[in-house]
């Protein structure tokens, strides 16, 4: 199907983007011990049924119905364009910007995800210095053998890039235009079918509803944390049940190398779209006045878990005390374990897919056979057997004590140390076990997510996770994760007072210069651009360094505690 | 006295074709006796007798140790007045006592490099063997004797790789090898002293542990843990080799092409056995997938790209984003498929080609590729057992040179570190020691550019200590170029 640009549907128009309201940051600290949540999580977890979950992170009712069809994007900026006279008498404005879509398709990435690797291009295009990224397509499909017709390149590259459901036909009208659209609406947050349906999603009334509610009618709650994390995850680790994942052919025809995830440091990298619960009610031309944010106590107590006997008022104190980006930061780590344990456990379901290379750490193999002695090795594992990446395999840290994370770690290790690229049939062996571990974490993670958080236990994590990865640091993707991490966390707590800045600015800006952290490529600019930068520094980045800088973090935590 | 046809035989290769004649004929009378017909592939215990070093894998004959062989007027020598080069030296057992690295690798194996690699692979801890098979699959290579004495942890005789590790456990014909040359030629063809003299033979011999058997797997896990990795070449090895013998071919200008070619075909026979029970999982220390039987540069390479040594990172995918199957030791099929009058080579050329697509896919079970490699095996050996192919009998330094031109020819766009190396050593082994010293400075860049960066070589091998530069890609394909243009000048 060669088509030219001009062909394709034209892009949504542009808009002023309105003033985004900080929210006021509260004061009032509300103290939460990480031992207090786990006891909730673990008691939350016994009560699980095995059978209600199969062992995969969509069994739930937060995330949304697969299997239901995605209505296009058109639908949603027939509201989400701009705000017109009719909504403030909804009151709507407040609780949403009406201006997604514009801000999505005017600086978000996502919207060109497509548009970096379409291939139905006139020759002439291809030519062009920007297309640089779809030249790489092209020669990723030569090298694959991937022909027109095969649809291997709908079902494997466009699963991320446009965000499609695998179960979608791929030579339907509806699929070929939406594509130009990339990871648009209905990727992230559930498709439209049900919830486009009842009038109540253009209704005040839809914010009183519970995520559970809203998931039934499929949309997915990407306010809370770990939901969202998942979200992302799909494609920017894989999950082979939504058939995306990049396999190690993939990556040696010429997919650049997937950097570590980090859930605030990666939204913050995107032009928000969205407002976070501290940054509602919105202030807005078209409201009349703030009380006009109905349900304001519904919406709290639904996001936030242990508030139902606290008044309105309490309640928003105690959140925008809360320190929501380190939670974010913290649930995104935890989720990646879990979506990483996901992906060995879909592996091992599918011969095929099992011993991919691309399920291994990098370095594991692409180590020079001279250079990279200092290289983490972590101990008790055979030598020459590739393992899962470092940076997001299963924490040992105390986080996880009283879980049965031991347990599995154990499991895991004994499964990837009998065969070079792992005992299939020992993972096999241990998938209840596996199933009821990844069901029960995830309860745990997604009502964590529901929690305040202090800045005492935000401190000690940090402190806690530095001290833990600290031997792994000459690992690049444990240090930039570890580094992006450190770098929320401080803000935050910087932000809110509870930390001299002047303290660890300078070592936030070394760990920037070391690492190559920043994450600011135009919206039309391919990551190609600076894969070169990337991989060159994750071959030789100063690892002491970073182990200098992230522990004098740490000592100055530890000492500045007030 | 030996029979008269093996006497007529004046090559090395007669030789060979006398012994593979013996063997084919004994199998023939063996395969009477078998109630059910054979396969069309011959079963793997003749081909290892084909090589005439079943002897020692896995022999029950009891060892007598090397300090039985060195009494003065034996192999502990000096023998006064031997002058032909057909007569023992009698001096074999100070010449490998003092010169042999075979005679230190005892001592190699508790060095503090051995003893990390044995404490990473967990066979050793605390002070004891932990893991005795798989230490004892270090003592097949690194000791005669691989039985544990009383303390656990060191061999009942720890010689090195002494006489019985080559010429067989002594047995059965120790007291009846020095009662005349008949005794010798009795103790050779019936009690199981291996003969060296024969080229093929003797490479089939160092190949066992410099290649692997079925009873011995140096492999990536050992790799991994700090020994260094195979590449045997043997007209290389023989060189470097303290000779305590006498090749009466030696000074010939053949000699170093003959030595490469049967080191090919012997390398060929034992990678497929040891592939053969790596992939069947026979072997106690075996895994699947077994990375060493890939190039190593297939995935150490550096992610970025960015050339680290002359050749590498040059990523040449046979399969897309699959290491490549190491082809170091697989060249001897190359070559009999190659070898335009034997009928079988397409045969073997369809055999190879299934057993690196085995080796290629993922998905390919185990088993299959077990198989593969048996099918190859024996196919290999029925064409040195049924046919004596040209390619034995009539190779010479001027066929040695085509071969290296070829092979240089072809590393030059590839830039493939294994490829160049091969290369290397055919041309190497093309040239005469002292014919062509205008062909030295070439061949030094050459070799220069498969070197890694200094200090990151082998600690066992010697190496100068001031750092050796590497050549740049254009200043080593000039040389490669340069040396094809001399080998073209000198052949036929």
């Amino acid at each position: 199907m060669i088509c030219s640009t001009a062909d394709a549907p034209a892009r949504i128009s542009s808009n002023r983007i309105p003033v985004v309201f900080q929210g006021l940051i509260g004061s009032t600290r509300v103290r939460l011990l990480f031992a207090l949540s786990m006891g909730v999580l673990v008691a939350n977890a016994s009560a699980a049924d095995p059978l209600e979950t199969n062992g995969t992170l969509n069994a739930s009712a937060e995330l949304a119905n697969p299997h239901l069809k995605q209505m296009g994007i058109k639908e949603c900026a027939a509201c989400h364009s701009q705000p017109g006279f009719l909504y403030p008498k909804l009151a709507v404005t407040q609780f949403v910007r009406l201006t997604e879509a514009v801000q999505w398709n005017e600086r978000d990435k996502h919207a060109y995800a497509y548009e970096l690797v379409r291939i139905d291009l006139p020759e002439s295009e291809f030519e062009r210095p920007e297309r640089q990224s779809n030249r790489r397509v092209q020669d990723m499909l030569t090298k694959l053998g991937w022909k027109q017709g095969d649809n291997q390149f709908e079902r494997k590259c466009l699963s991320c890039h446009a965000g499609t459901n695998p179960q979608e036909d791929v030579d339907s009208s509806h699929f070929r235009n939406n594509l130009v659209y990339g990871v648009q609406c209905e990727a992230c947050h559930g498709a439209a079918e049900k919830y486009l349906q009842t009038t109540e999603h253009q209704q005040p009334t839809w914010r009183a509803k519970s995520p559970e509610e809203k998931a039934a009618l499929g949309m997915t709650d990407l306010s809370n944390a770990a939901i969202c994390a998942e979200v992302c995850l799909s494609c920017h680790l894989g999950n082979i049940q939504q058939g995306r994942f990049v396999s190690h052919d993939m990556y040696a025809a010429g997919h650049p190398p997937l950097p570590p995830f980090e859930l605030q440091t990666f939204l913050d990298a995107m032009p928000p779209h969205w407002g976070t619960i501290q940054q509602k009610p919105y202030e807005n031309e078209f409201a009349e006045d703030k009380k006009s944010f109905q349900f304001e106590h519904e919406y709290l107590t639904n996001h936030f878990s242990g508030m139902d006997s606290k008044s309105t008022e309490q309640i928003r104190q105690e959140v925008q005390s809360s320190f929501e980006r380190t939670k974010r930061s913290l649930v995104g780590a935890m989720i990646s374990q879990s979506s990483a344990l996901q992906l060995v456990q879909d592996a091992a379901n599918q011969p095929a897919s099992w011993g991919d290379y691309s399920l291994f750490d990098c370095m594991g193999c692409h180590q020079t056979l001279y250079k990279d002695r200092s290289r983490y090795r972590p101990e008790g594992r055979v030598p020459g057997r590739p393992f899962p990446p470092h940076w997001s395999s299963l924490s040992d840290s105390a986080l996880e004590e009283v879980s049965p994370a031991v347990e599995i770690n154990t499991k895991l290790n004994q499964a990837f140390n009998k065969v070079p690229f792992g005992d299939r049939e020992k993972i096999l062996q241990d998938s209840l076990l596996f199933a009821q571990f990844q069901s029960d974490r995830r309860k745990r993670w997604i009502g964590f997510s529901k929690e305040i958080i202090d800045s005492q236990s935000t401190r000690e994590w940090l402190i806690a996770l530095i001290d833990e990865q600290s031997p792994k640091l000459a690992d690049y993707w444990v240090a930039k994760q570890t580094a992006w991490i450190a770098t929320i966390v401080v803000r935050e707590l910087v932000e809110k007072k509870e930390l001299d800045g002047s303290l660890v600015e300078a070592d936030l800006e070394a760990l920037h210069r070391i690492l190559h952290l920043d994450l600011k490529i135009p919206q039309k600019q391919s990551v190609l651009t600076e894969q070169e930068t990337t991989l060159q520094t994750a071959q030789s980045f100063d690892f002491e360094a970073v182990r200098h800088h992230l522990g004098s973090i740490s000592n100055n935590l530890q000492s500045s505690v007030k | 006295m030996r029979p008269q046809f093996i006497r007529k035989c004046r090559s090395p290769w007669g030789e060979i074709a006398a012994l593979a004649l013996l063997v084919s004929m004994s199998s023939i009378l063996l395969r009477a006796e078998d109630t059910a017909p054979l396969p069309g592939t011959t079963e793997p215990n003749r081909v290892d007798s084909l090589w005439g070093v079943t002897e020692l894998i896995h022999s029950t004959a009891a060892l007598r140790g090397a300090a039985s062989c060195a009494s003065s007027g034996c192999h502990g020598g000096p023998r006064a007045g031997v002058s032909s080069v057909h007569a023992p030296r009698g001096s074999e057992y100070p010449l490998f006592l003092e010169s042999d690295p075979h005679g230190r690798s005892w001592r190699t194996l508790n060095s503090a490099a051995s003893i990390e690699i044995l404490t990473k692979l967990g066979i050793l801890s605390n002070g004891s063997i932990v893991q005795p098979a798989a230490y004892e699959n270090c003592l097949a290579c690194h000791n005669t004797d691989r039985s544990l004495s009383i303390d656990g942890i060191s061999p009942n005789r720890a010689e090195g790789v002494a006489c019985e590790s080559c010429h067989g456990p002594s047995e059965a014909w120790y007291d009846q090898h020095y009662q005349g040359p008949e005794s010798v030629w009795r103790a050779k063809t019936e009690l199981g002293l291996v003969d060296t003299k024969p080229l093929l033979q003797r490479a089939r011999a160092c190949t066992l542990c410099h290649v692997g058997a079925k009873d011995r797997d140096m492999n990536h896990d050992i790799i991994a843990a700090g020994h260094p990795a195979l590449y045997f070449d043997m007209a290389v090895y023989h060189e470097a080799y303290p000779k305590h013998w006498r090749d009466p071919e030696a000074g010939t200008e053949s000699f170093r092409a003959k030595l490469w070619l049967a080191g090919q075909i012997a390398k060929a026979d034992a990678e497929l056995e040891l592939l053969q029970a790596r992939a069947a999982k026979t072997h106690s220390v075996s895994v699947w997938p077994e990375f060493a039987q890939y190039q190593c540069t297939s995935c150490h390479n550096t992610l970025d790209g960015q050339p680290r040594t002359t050749l590498e990172p040059s990523i040449d995918w046979e399969v897309l984003g699959r290491a490549s199957v190491r082809r170091w030791n697989l060249q001897g099929t190359d070559l009999l498929i190659a070898n335009d009058d034997n009928p079988k080579s397409s045969e073997l050329s369809v055999l190879l080609g299934e057993l690196l697509a085995s080796l290629h896919d993922s998905s390919t079970r185990p088993e299959q590729i077990s198989r593969d490699a048996q099918s190859l095996r024996s196919a290999v050996a029925m064409i040195l057992t049924s046919k004596q192919p040209a390619l034995l009998t009539q190779w010479n330094s001027d066929s040695q040179r085509l071969v290296a031109i070829q092979q240089l020819q072809e590393s030059i766009p590839s830039l493939n570190w294994e490829q160049a190396a091969l290369a290397y050593v055919a041309a190497w082994s093309a040239l005469q020691p002292t014919a062509t010293p205008e062909l030295q400075p070439p061949m030094n860049t050459v070799r220069d550019g498969l070197l890694f960066p200094f200090r990151s070589q082998s600690p066992f091998f010697p190496r100068s200590e001031t750092p050796i530069v590497p050549p740049s890609r254009p200043e080593w394909t000039q040389a490669v170029s340069r040396v094809i243009r001399s080998l073209e000048k000198v052949g036929p």
